[in-house]
């Protein structure tokens, strides 16, 4: 197909031939960097000259041959009769199946005032768009680089009130049982024989079992430094899981039977056996019970579960508590991110060390740790654990 | 058998996938490099499939991959005319991404009513922002429009979002 490449007769009249336009005009088109289609009101190509306008036959439908088009007809038709406003396209590339294009075009469309077409100025911005791109993405570049050290600040921010409120629960959480330890062994002390036997029995249990608390509350801050420091001391060897998800129900529930609660343990086979460090198992399932009665209401159930296959075993373990949302799960994981609970009557007590434990300690096994909100309970926790 | 020529639009900020989703549907591949995407690129690529109802659909889709980001006055608008229907992208793992796929919304609604369009919450291999919930729950509460997690780093969901989008479309009959 030949370009009607004579500017003059193409798109001027005499009086603007006259004025020099058409010599302006007809440099631009000689740039090899611009050129001009009209559209008629039917959407029909009525006059072309330049570049870019080769698809652009006398007579063809303005959105038939240039994808960027697509879509557009009605939209040139309604500018050149002054229903739309002027449309303007930057740097568009039709790419081929490989991604690539070999060129790229901008476009500006104007009513052409005395004959109701519409004007195309079509321009070639292939080499101008090479270096905008690399302009662009450095600017996102930068843009990305600034948000990403934004979301590090304010972590950075957010583990710092993390750990300064750990050092206040822990403060909180060490001296409490202290002070009932001193407080006690003070009254032993100085009691002269005043004390009945059973009042003796009372404050020597609440020694224990205070002591007790302490033992357990520093054995899994140890572990948990040590797991974060990734060497967990694991002694890998062969037990009965049941076993131990009994005894630590049993614990958990003599020192929750003040709320009352109900215990539900559901196994699927008499004896589950299963390799693994029995010390950190019991230390999982201790503290999932543990949370899991301290997130239920009073005379709430937790119901335990263990099902097993060929790839693995898993321990699941719910409460009837109101659930986590999972901003608080995602904070319920991180280390001394323990979630208040506005709903419940009593405080949760404890430093926010047992998830990231119980996680941890999965994770050294090889393990997964879920937490999820159940549908018709409060939050179920699922530990996996690989066979071998 | 129904044939559709149809121009769809992929809206959202910058770099939140939206030229790995179309290359993942148009090419298959994928590339963690980012190539930030200027003015707009237009994929061409025909499809064949039987929807859900059994209804054999033949589409010629051209992909309007959008630039993301801020953009002249009027420029946005202009690349959206004559579009059938727009996927709006946003980055699970960037919260401020997901918070303007309201507005990208928006702006197509207004700028093409009627025309179907689709959220796309890309990079669903990565963990999600903390708001994605929330946020998902906001855009139903306010558009009617499909929301789906897809990765185009795996595939996941990409061909269902583009075939999902085109149904749409069919089924409006823009």
């Amino acid at each position: 197909m030949g370009l009607p490449l004579s500017i003059d007769e193409t798109f001027m009249s005499q009086d603007e031939t006259d004025h020099g336009l058409s010599d302006a005009i007809q440099s631009l088109v000689q740039t090899g960097e611009i050129g001009f289609v009209t559209v008629a009101q039917n959407g029909i190509v009525a006059r072309a000259a330049g570049v870019l306008a080769d698809w652009a036959a006398p007579g063809a439908n303005v959105e038939d041959h240039a994808p960027w088009l697509t879509g557009l007809g009605d939209r040139i038709a309604a500018i050149g009769m002054d229903a739309a406003p002027p449309l303007r396209l930057e740097h568009v590339a039709v790419l081929d199946e490989n991604g690539q294009h070999d060129r790229v075009v901008s476009l500006n469309a104007v009513p052409a005032a005395t004959t109701g077409e519409t004007l195309l100025v079509l321009r070639d911005a292939t080499h101008t768009a090479a270096l905008q791109r690399e302009v662009l993405q450095q600017r996102n570049a930068l843009a990305l680089a600034e948000a990403e050290v934004k979301a590090a600040q304010s972590a950075a921010e957010a583990a710092s009130r993390a750990k300064s409120d750990f050092l206040a629960k822990v403060n909180h959480e060490l001296r409490t049982p202290l002070h009932v330890v001193l407080g006690n062994a003070e009254m032993l002390a100085n009691a002269n024989g005043s004390l009945s036997s059973e009042e003796r029995e009372s404050l020597a249990d609440d020694l224990v079992s205070e002591g007790q608390y302490l033992l357990g509350l520093i054995d899994d801050l140890l572990d948990l430094s040590r797991a974060e420091a990734g060497a967990p001391l694991l002694e890998i060897e062969a037990f009965d899981l049941g076993e131990v998800l009994s005894e630590c129900i049993a614990a958990v529930a003599a020192q929750s039977y003040a709320e009352d609660l109900q215990f539900d343990h559901q196994v699927d086979t008499a004896e589950v056996e299963i390799v693994a460090d029995r010390r950190a198992v019991r230390q999982i399932a201790a503290n999932l019970l543990s949370n899991a009665a301290k997130f239920s209401p009073k005379s709430g159930t937790v119901v335990s579960q263990i099902t097993a296959n060929s790839a693995g075993i898993a321990i699941t373990i719910s409460d009837d508590g109101p659930g986590l949302t999972d901003a608080e799960i995602t904070r319920a994981l991180e280390p001394f991110g323990q979630v208040a609970n506005q709903t419940l009557s009593r405080a949760p007590r404890g430093a926010g060390v047992g998830l990231p434990l119980v996680k941890a300690l999965t994770e050294a096994h090889g393990g997964t740790l879920l937490l999820k909100n159940s549908e018709d309970r409060g939050l179920t926790a699922i530990v996996w654990l690989p066979t071998q | 058998m129904v044939s559709v020529t149809r121009k769809v639009c992929l809206l959202g900020e910058f770099s939140v996938g939206k030229t790995s989703i179309a290359r993942r549907y148009v090419t298959g591949a994928f590339s963690p490099d980012y190539h930030a995407t200027l003015g707009v690129n237009i994929y061409k690529f025909a499809d064949s499939w039987t929807s859900d109802d059994g209804q054999d659909i033949d589409a010629n889709l051209l992909i309007w991959n959008i630039e993301g980001g801020d953009l002249a006055p009027g420029l946005r608008e202009s690349y959206i005319t004559g579009a059938a229907g727009a996927l709006v992208v946003g980055d699970i793992s960037r919260a401020a991404t997901l918070d303007a796929l309201a507005s990208h919304a928006k702006m197509f609604a207004d700028e093409a009513p009627n025309r179907p369009l689709a959220f796309a919450l890309n990079k669903a291999d990565l963990p999600a922002a903390a708001e994605t919930a929330s946020i998902e729950q906001a855009l139903a509460d306010r558009f009617d429009a499909p929301k789906r997690r897809v990765s185009a780093a795996t595939g996941d969901q990409i061909v269902d979002l583009f075939r999902g989008l085109t149904e749409r479309i069919v089924r409006v009959g823009v």
